[in-house]
């Protein structure tokens, strides 16, 4: 990929310093705050596609998240203003019951918001009920579950029944991702596709709100 | 045969394995944390949890059925009162923080700030004591004398009877079921995986790679005499296998680029201190270290085993074969979700994999499931003895090394480990009788505190 923007290729470089002195510039001198996220958001894209490639691996991913949030930070004043609500998806993502584990979620909801859906974040060891309920609440698209135990993909495939037993089923798309998982695994829980890492899970979000790469 | 004859017949196969020698046939290693109690369906994980004898009364019922295996990890994991007698709050514990039938699990706190790099670089053991334990165990963290002392002593007492209790539930199964124990609550941590999972927290970890990687490194430098001291101090003298167990959760997430600068050096200094010893390391490889695998064909021929969770076995074997036993071949979601034709099927073919490699031992990828059906832990290990013989062997024939003698009770050099005895021997004034039996308690006592402020912060 060429990248023309000083912002994407400092966020690609991994230069988070250089990546927030320009977005201030850039704020500064009156930008349009949407050309400016969306630089960033190819930043992340290349990131990603670093990643993919294995030239990155998951502490450049949580690196550039952690720096993405900081430009957020900055940005979302300027956003505030001038857009209206113009996200790509809303999801819901939560670790399932019984698990705590959150790295894993939390990496994959940076990510997502990085890309540019709604992401609310619903914790970890999240009961089936409050992931019910949340969908009855809002707009949800896509409801993102997460376990690291092998002994909660049962807690996992609950959740997934449960959904279907409130009759919200046929609202929202799930995909689920985590160590003990696998594609055939995720097919047979019930889920509609499987994040294989917080890249893929990106991709596979925009694929099932129904844009491409 | 004899339960003793059984557990010989057993120890020279595991022990050919690691040393890369042919073994009659591809030995089945066990590890579980909690599955006995799954398996056992009488208790909640809460009781096991809270009572070393009754997770033990599970792994008793599991031996009495399974007793193919040869070794078997006897780390009963039962820490619930020393966690409630100090206040610790390292764990989310079954019946008290979370569901009493989930496992125990290790959420990721931040204990130490990134400014105090410079003190736990200065002297480990003591920010540790001081600020680490209190942060984490508000017990020890009280104003009150009585308070404190009392938790302290109610750990240390706990701490003591479940390393006890450990080796002789050890000893009892090896010598009633023919089940040689493995690892025993061995404790051995690589410097970053310790500074990760316990004092920065596991996502801050990873960001103070990429952030400040020379604190970093130096920290995982000054913590090696500390970490060697544990993983030595809870080796068992004269124990069945000469292994330590070191779980390795860092390396997965990061380049070959930051591991040159903040794993290998430390990991490096760890084996070969801990082999020159005469010990052996089990490295549990988590998830996918593909990007790794290079390195670590500089580990030491025959001296340590990699027991793989992810990463492609076919790319293990090319790089490591012939030079470390190569351990793993099952995931775990197959003895949970899969059949038995599945689980033989799996089995078959890593064991056709391996029938050209000495070095290999059959075991989970990773621990032993809670939710693993028996009739697919039957069918895997009807399916290594029936396919496990070793067809020809004839890679490599091991290096007669010169460390192969176990010295027990031999602990690591560090000014901030241990209080020597000559610097407190002025405080004992004139002594009436034999110094050395003295001097010989109190270096006993120190060399109990590493592992015990191990098992407090851990």
């Amino acid at each position: 990929m060429v990248i023309d923007s000083l912002i994407a290729k400092s966020i690609a470089e991994l230069n988070p310093q250089q990546a927030m002195e320009q977005v201030k510039a850039r704020v500064t001198k009156g930008n349009d705050p949407q050309v400016i996220l969306s630089e960033c958001r190819k930043g992340m894209e290349e990131v990603g596609r670093k990643f993919e490639t294995c030239e990155y691996f998951i502490a450049e991913l949580v690196f550039a998240a952690d720096f993405f949030k900081k430009i957020m930070e900055i940005l979302e004043p300027e956003l505030k203003r001038t857009m209206k609500g113009d996200k790509f998806g809303n999801i819901i993502i939560a670790t399932v019951q019984n698990d705590i584990h959150d790295i894993g979620k939390n990496l994959v909801a940076s990510m997502l918001n990085a890309a540019g859906f709604g992401v609310n974040d619903l914790g970890a060891n999240v009961p089936p009920g409050v992931i019910c309920d949340r969908i009855k609440e809002r707009p949800v698209d896509i409801v993102a579950l997460s376990c690291l135990l092998t002994s909660t993909i049962d807690s996992m495939e609950d959740t997934i029944v449960e959904i279907g037993r409130a009759g919200l089923r046929d609202k929202v798309k799930i995909i689920v991702g985590g160590n003990p998982l696998s594609s055939e695994l995720a097919t047979s829980i019930g889920a509609d596709v499987y994040g294989r890492d917080a890249y893929d899970a990106v991709i596979k979000c925009k694929e099932l709100m129904g844009g491409g790469r | 045969m004899n339960a003793q004859q059984i557990v010989n017949e057993k120890l020279t196969r595991v022990k050919k394995a690691i040393n890369l020698e042919s073994p009659d046939r591809v030995p089945v290693v066990g590890m579980a944390d909690f599955w006995p109690v799954g398996y056992s369906k009488k208790y909640s994980m809460q009781q096991a949890f809270y009572s070393i004898d009754v997770l033990a009364e599970c792994y008793k019922e599991v031996f009495s059925k399974w007793n193919e295996w040869d070794a078997f990890n006897t780390t009963l994991y039962a820490l619930g009162p020393m966690l409630d007698a100090t206040g610790s709050k390292r764990y989310n514990v079954p019946g008290r923080d979370i569901s009493p039938r989930a496992q125990f699990q290790h959420p990721d706190l931040s204990l130490m700030s990134a400014e105090e790099y410079s003190k736990l670089i200065e002297d480990p053991m003591k920010f540790q004591i001081e600020q680490i334990i209190p942060r984490l165990c508000n017990r020890l963290a009280s104003n009150d004398l009585v308070l404190r002392t009392k938790a302290l002593s109610k750990a240390t007492l706990f701490f003591g009877q479940w390393v006890e209790k450990q080796r002789s539930y050890g000893a009892l199964w090896r010598d009633t079921y023919g089940i040689p124990p493995v690892f025993q609550g061995t404790a051995l941590y690589l410097p970053i995986d310790w500074l990760a999972d316990n004092l920065r927290g596991f996502q801050q970890g990873l960001l103070d790679i990429k952030e400040r990687p020379d604190e970093v490194q130096a920290a995982c430098e000054a913590l090696v005499p500390f970490i060697l001291s544990v993983g030595l101090s809870s080796a068992p003298a004269g124990g069945d296998y000469p292994l330590l167990f070191n779980p390795q959760h860092v390396s997965p997430f990061i380049s070959p680029k930051d591991y040159e600068k903040v794993y290998w050096p430390t990991f490096k200094k760890i084996v070969d201190q801990v082999v020159g010893r005469g010990y052996r390391i089990w490295v549990l490889f988590e998830n996918n270290q593909e990007q790794h695998l290079e390195r670590l064909q500089e580990l030491p021929k025959g001296k340590v085993v990699a027991h793989i969770e992810n990463t492609d076995l076919a790319k293990v074997k090319k790089y490591l074969g012939g030079k470390v036993c190569i351990a793993g071949g099952l995931h775990p979601r197959l003895l949970t979700r899969g059949t038995p034709q599945e689980v033989q099927e799996q089995t078959r073919s890593v064991l056709k994999l391996f029938e050209d490699e000495p070095g290999f031992i059959m075991c989970c990828s990773t621990g032993l499931p809670v939710g693993t059906k028996p009739e697919n832990l039957q069918a895997w290990v009807d399916t290594i003895k029936k396919y496990g013989q070793v067809v020809e062997r004839k890679r490599f024939l091991p290096e007669k090394g010169s460390d192969d003698e176990k010295t027990s009770g031999v602990v690591a050099e560090g000014k901030d480990v241990f209080t020597r005895w000559d610097t407190v021997r002025s405080e004992f004034g004139k002594i009436e009788g034999d110094e050395r039996i003295i001097q010989g308690k109190w270096e006993e006592l120190e060399r109990f505190l590493p592992p015990l402020i191990y098992w407090l912060i851990k």
